[in-house]
């Protein structure tokens, strides 16, 4: 043991004695192990450790699924989720979950607040989360009529209220209305989405409105479940295929038979980790790789140490230092470096982990469980142990010819030629991961450009767009919505040197449209018989106003684009895209004809067909796409400004008062 | 020691030693014969090139003869592996380097220690042999120092008392006065000359003539070849 002990010393000696030389390994190692550290210290948290909740097994999602649209999250309605939690036998309990965006008003600020609108059981009995401060929602406030209470999250409370244990019993003012702080949650990794605070559904204007609780298609709920003890995912996706053919026989016009609607249960450790796995698994692939080059330098740097070390071993050999101690003593020093270079590499991992962080939990909640805990740092020593032994072994392996260093001279030629041997293996294996990597950047810058040559249909050059969500408490009835409108199209228009505006419910490549029903519309045109409007497509339907086209510089292919005329006083029209019109009308023009996208209720006349603007996606193909005056279509929820101008961020200060004027709020403005 | 004579330390039978090049071959030795018994202090002298110091690494378990065989203490080299050449450099040789061979990151005592340190030995042996030899060589005052912080002279006495501290039976010593003044190599000369008489095997290369008479037995070589050995002579007296 005091041998082992003297080994140490001696290196440590070394290491102090060399120190530039000692930093250098140690950093070159340290940035392969802490990137190394950093993105493990995520695949912990997302992959290997097990859910935070009691019975995670239990947990699931039931999804609703429009199979033959493709759709495989359409929601459930108030109606379906009593009918599931009714008639279904596989649960211990059902819960209920949509987002909402609420304006807080604050004393000197407005703050958009993403709220979770849960029923009790969703803490209580499925996720079975104890409060940190206070209670969480009890039945009593699942009750229509019950008083309006909030849960904040721990992130929320430490951010807004400091982490004052005194704001329990206190009140929010959200929406014009009034919420009592019932508790505050721990952290936990929310899902489906990340929130500021819990509401309980009876609080929630719109959960508890008369339209939503008794409409059948009003799908905005998501569903979370605890599967009883002695179920098995196998049977509790009988149990739902069962209930889903039950309520779909009772209620076929809320269920056409061309959408295809059936349920499915998945667990929620799958649905978590489901988009963030091939990321993640690509990162660690990656850093290794890196570490891999790191370890290759290292060794290079070893190796050229060692040649001045040569007499040493060679002394050391003659006195009867076997090769096997030879070795121990070169890989307890480049070990010991190792361990410098973790604990540095830690630093960094702890650094560049809170970017991660933000990136992947973006993708999954799991994300926000990742810290440096025991088994991020036993993989983080363990990792460099490994890198300290991969980078010595080629200087340990010379040892084998130093002896030759006390004998004749021709034979120093051949120790050199062996030890040549060893660097040309090292450049070798550089060569072939540096590649490796390259080839993977090269893909990636490729596939950049390709992405920049990409026609996307539209200009963003000098536009700004400015998100915010209606207030539906003020702004509930068509009319407040369309007068609102108005209001800030006049008032854009008194702004000195804007180009041009518009106000918008959506915008290219928002991907805040893409889960918004409210952007949908399965679109019936009047030249087809009703046979053939079962064929019907669904497409995106963007509320815009006239200066749309002209603010993102959308090509006029055929007839006229939207017009101030084409008010609610005005005939109802609409613009198409041009994917739409070859789609239906591959040899005539559509323009003249009419399509409705409320089954055929109400008729819009087509008066102009524009170039296809990409939606959601750069590499999406080109897809169907309504145009309709936002004035004649309003509806609550986003609204978006979009301004040209020769310098668009000097009106970022111009508009954010505006609407801080009009008592809105605004939280971002690209 | 079974088929040898137990006081034969070295014994050489034919041994070459051919070193290979891409254009030409060269013995370095050549049939060399060689008996060391214990307690003897032979000088092996000769020009540059003579193979002088291909004999010493040859005795020295450094390498290995392409023909013949060496035996040390009765077995055979051609016997043993890297780790028992490892094993038997440690506990049966003692080396002394014309240019000290300390290691310069170790102090005056752990260079003495090294040696020790490859054996299963407890800390506080170790420790009373290198007190013993530091002694021994007038070095304990110096036992914190580095070797950068030595003489020559001081140096040499150092590698001295490390060649001895783990009583080894056969001592080699390459030119050890070749970078030390005259009284500096005086002395190393006296304590090697003291060692001797304290009964260890002593085998030293040296150009230097007044240090090869000071040993009993000389041995010449030349071309690889022993041209001279006055063992008989030594042996009669």
């Amino acid at each position: 043991m005091s041998i082992l002990a003297g080994d140490f010393t001696y290196s440590a000696r070394r290491i102090a004695k060399r120190l530039p030389v000692s930093l250098v390994i140690m950093i070159t190692l340290a940035l392969g192990i802490g990137a190394n550290s950093a993105i493990f210290s995520i695949f912990n948290a997302v992959l290997l450790q097990k859910l935070p909740f009691p019975a995670h097994d239990e947990l699931t999602l039931v999804k609703q699924i429009k199979r033959l649209q493709g759709d495989a999250n359409a929601s459930f309605s108030v109606k379906e989720v009593d009918e599931l939690h009714h008639e279904s036998h596989a649960f211990k309990s059902i819960a209920e979950y949509h987002t909402m965006v609420f304006t807080m008003v604050g004393r000197n600020e407005l703050t958009r607040v993403a709220a979770g609108v849960v029923s009790s059981d969703f803490f209580n009995d499925i996720l079975r989360i104890k409060p940190q401060l206070g209670r969480t929602f009890s039945a009593s406030d699942d009750v229509i009529g019950a008083p309006a209470a909030v849960l904040l999250t721990h992130e929320f409370w430490q951010s807004k209220f400091g982490g004052s244990k005194s704001v329990v019993g206190t009140y929010l003012t959200m929406n014009d209305r009034q919420y009592q702080v019932v508790g505050v949650l721990p952290p936990f990794p929310q899902f489906p989405n990340a929130n500021d605070l819990y509401m309980s559904v009876s609080s929630c204007p719109f959960r508890s409105s008369e339209f939503v609780i008794n409409s059948r298609e009003a799908r905005m709920l998501s569903v979370v479940a605890r599967m009883a003890p002695d179920e098995t995912l196998e049977k509790a996706n009988t149990d739902v295929d069962t209930v889903s053919h039950r309520i779909i026989q009772a209620n076929p016009a809320s269920y056409p038979s061309q959408d295809g609607y059936t349920m499915s249960v998945i667990p929620i450790a799958e649905e978590l980790i489901r988009e963030v796995r091939p990321t993640l698994y690509t990162l660690l692939g990656t850093a290794l790789l890196v570490l891999l080059i790191a370890c290759a330098n290292a060794s290079g740097l070893l190796l050229a140490q060692n040649v001045e070390r040569q007499r040493e071993f060679a002394v050391r050999s003659a006195l009867g230092c076997s090769r096997w101690r030879l070795a121990r003593l070169m890989l307890t020093e480049v070990v010991m470096l190792a361990i410098g270079a973790a604990l540095f590499g830690l630093a960094l991992a702890y650094i560049a982990s809170k970017f991660l962080n933000v990136h992947v939990a973006s993708i999954t909640g799991l994300a926000t469980q990742a810290h440096i805990d025991a088994t991020v740092l036993g993989f983080t020593f363990g990792l460099a142990i490994l890198a300290g032994l991969i980078a010595g072994a080629l200087p340990a392996m010379g040892t084998r010819y130093i002896s030759s260093v006390l004998r004749e001279n021709s034979e120093k030629s051949t120790a050199a030629s062996h030890k040549n041997r060893g660097r040309k293996g090292l450049v070798i294996v550089q060569l072939a991961v540096t590649f490796v990597l390259l080839m993977g950047a090269a893909l990636l810058i490729t596939t950049v450009r390709n992405l920049q040559r990409v026609d996307l249909g539209f200009s963003s050059k000098n536009v700004v767009v400015a998100e915010m969500d209606l207030n539906w408490s003020r702004y509930g009835t068509a009319e407040e919505q369309r007068n609102f409108a108005k209001t800030l199209e006049s008032r854009l228009q008194q702004m000195a040197g804007v180009q041009s505006y518009a106000v918008a419910a959506t915008y290219p490549l928002d991907l805040a449209a893409e889960n918004n029903p409210a952007d949908r519309a399965d679109v019936v045109f009047d030249d087809r018989s009703s046979e053939e409007r079962s064929g019907r497509i669904n497409s995106l339907v963007r509320r815009v106003s006239a200066g749309y086209f002209s603010t993102l510089g959308i090509e006029i292919a055929d007839g006229r684009v939207l017009l101030a005329s084409d008010d609610e006083n005005g005939a109802a029209v609409a613009v198409v895209n041009r994917q739409l019109a070859k789609q239906h009308w591959p040899n005539a023009s559509p323009i003249g004809h009419e399509l409705s996208l409320d089954g055929g209720a109400t008729w819009l006349k087509i008066v102009g067909i524009v170039g296809d603007e990409k939606r959601f996606a750069l590499s999406e193909p080109p897809r169907p796409q309504v145009y309709v005056p936002y004035v004649q279509h309003p509806s609550w929820g986003r609204l978006n400004i979009l301004l040209k101008a020769t310098n668009p961020s000097s009106y970022e200060q111009p508009i954010r008062a505006m609407v801080h004027e009009l008592t809105m709020c605004r939280r971002s403005i690209e | 020691m079974s088929s040898e004579n137990n006081q034969t330390v070295v014994r050489l039978d034919k041994v070459n030693r051919l070193f290979q090049t891409d254009k030409v071959d060269t013995y370095a030795l050549a049939d060399v014969n060689l008996t060391i018994n214990k307690g003897e202090y032979v000088a092996i002298t000769g020009p540059s090139g003579s193979g002088k110091s291909t004999l010493m690494a040859i005795l020295g378990l450094l390498d290995v003869p392409s023909n013949g065989q060496y035996w040390i203490n009765g077995t055979p080299s051609s016997a043993l592996s890297a780790s028992q050449m490892a094993e038997v450099r440690n506990r049966e040789i003692g080396f002394i380097f014309q240019d000290f061979n300390l290691i310069g990151d170790l102090t005056v005592y752990e260079n003495v220690e090294l040696p020790l340190t490859y054996r299963d030995m407890s800390r506080s042996e170790r420790k009373e042999r290198v007190e013993r030899c530091l002694t021994q060589v007038g070095m304990m005052p110096r036992a914190e120092h580095y070797p950068s912080q030595l003489s020559g002279g001081q140096q040499q006495r150092v590698a001295v008392a490390r060649s001895v501290v783990g009583t080894p039976s056969l001592l080699l010593a390459d030119e050890p006065t070749g970078n030390l003044d005259s009284v500096n190599g005086e002395a190393v000369m006296k304590l090697l000359s003291n060692l001797n008489q304290d009964g260890v095997t002593v085998c030293m290369v040296t150009h230097d003539v007044r240090y090869a008479q000071a040993a009993k037995r000389v041995v010449k070589l030349f071309d690889g070849r022993i041209s001279e050995d006055n063992a008989a002579k030594v042996q009669a007296s």
